[in-house]
């Protein structure tokens, strides 16, 4: 009797576990980064820093022009150029990591293909209370245009830091031939030209 | 006076025993496993040229391999170099960006050990960064190779498979890993003359 009671309470401990194993959240959900969401046009306010984006445009090529010289960016996709203003709230900070979040959650990661584009937002520092202009620059396959958001983080690494999201009015519908980007000697080191 | 429920030295030395016997077959049985597998690897199909290979994470098709001494993007390194160009599309199917190639198509029985080789964008004619999801890309692949080793007329590439993993066996995490290799294609080497 004690026997069978203790193979009993085995086996309900194993259909516990196994149960808990497929419904209990995975592992980087329960580490995911902790999310603030909002629109184009307004200032979304993580705990750390905040970010706006004002303008989503989408092109079938960038034309980058690069101290007097240009050159074409041909994609397979579309390239999707982002602007916006982030500002750190309470300490200095970097912004590091930026994506396209399609519909159907695949990730797209800000391009590295065009020259220097750390200068765009990955490799500026920002200072609280000092805004400063941001330009992202995906590229990404045309069904992935419509619906899509940009993620903004500090890290791509840091379980439960902030993390900014932005819904987009990116549309399939209103795609420029080329959008040409400026590299500046001073100011701002880009600029968008319409 | 002792407890009738109290185990007896014997009764508990059988116990370990029984479960020391346990692991050493069960130890036995998993190296002999092991050795098995060693001795009889699962035969992977040989893909001809321009086939497209599934590996899971990747769609590859190898088109061709030549050597040369000027990379891809035009301009000949100062030390002059024997390079082993491989030339190939890619398509990640997986949902985040991802530049791990390297370990996707590896040549098989070369006779020099060959450092890591470089991805080249066709598109741009320079280094590849991340392929994103679903952006059918033309790269080419460049080993340098040893100046005193001649290269072989016909070069064998290994493609490996990578398995996703919903919860991984350590954190519960879901991630890409290492697979078998799912093919292996000759491509005959294209010599130009210097």
């Amino acid at each position: 009797m004690k026997m069978v009671r203790t193979i009993l309470a085995v086996l309900f401990a194993a259909a516990v576990l196994y149960g808990m194993q497929y419904t209990r959240p995975l592992y980087s959900d329960i580490t995911s980064p902790i999310v603030s969401s909002g629109g184009m046009n307004e200032r979304i306010e993580a705990s750390t820093f905040a970010v706006s984006l004002d303008r989503v445009r989408v092109a079938r090529a960038l034309n980058i022009e690069t101290f007097g010289k240009s050159k074409p960016y041909t994609s397979s996709g579309v390239w999707i150029v982002a602007e916006g203003e982030a500002e750190a709230k309470f300490e200095t900070l970097s912004l590091t990591s930026g994506e396209w979040l399609d519909r159907n959650g695949i990730r797209y990661v800000l391009t590295d293909r065009v020259p220097a584009t750390i200068e765009m937002m990955p490799g500026d520092v920002y200072q609280p209370g000092l805004p400063r202009r941001i330009l992202l620059v995906f590229e990404v396959p045309e069904a992935a245009i419509a619906d899509g958001t940009v993620v903004v983080a500090r890290t791509k690494l840091m379980p439960l830091d902030d993390e900014i999201r932005i819904a987009t009015n990116a549309s399939d519908q209103n795609i420029e031939s080329a959008i040409t980007i400026r590299r500046n000697e001073e100011g701002p080191p880009w600029t968008v030209l319409p | 006076m002792t407890e009738p429920t109290r185990t007896t030295l014997r009764q508990r030395l059988y116990a370990f025993l029984i479960a020391g016997l346990g692991g050493l077959v069960a130890s036995a049985v998993s190296f002999s496993m092991a050795l098995y597998e060693a001795a009889h690897p699962p035969e992977t199909p040989v893909v001809p040229a321009g086939q497209q290979i599934d590996t899971g994470r990747w769609l590859v098709t190898l088109h061709s391999a030549y050597v040369g001494t000027v990379p891809p993007t035009g301009i000949a390194p100062s030390q002059p170099q024997q390079l082993l160009m491989v030339s190939m599309n890619v398509v990640n199917r997986s949902a985040t960006p991802n530049n791990i190639l390297y370990r996707v198509v590896q040549p098989s029985a070369v006779p020099a050990e060959l450092p890591m080789p470089t991805v080249y964008l066709d598109r741009d004619k320079y280094i590849a960064g991340y392929f994103n999801p679903d952006m059918p890309e033309r790269v080419t692949m460049v080993w340098e190779w040893p100046a005193d080793v001649p290269v072989p007329d016909k070069l064998k590439l290994t493609v490996n498979g990578q398995i996703y993993k919903l919860r991984d066996n350590l954190y519960g995490a879901s991630g890409w890993y290492d697979g078998d290799p799912v093919a292996t294609v000759e491509l005959p080497v294209e010599k130009t003359p210097q």
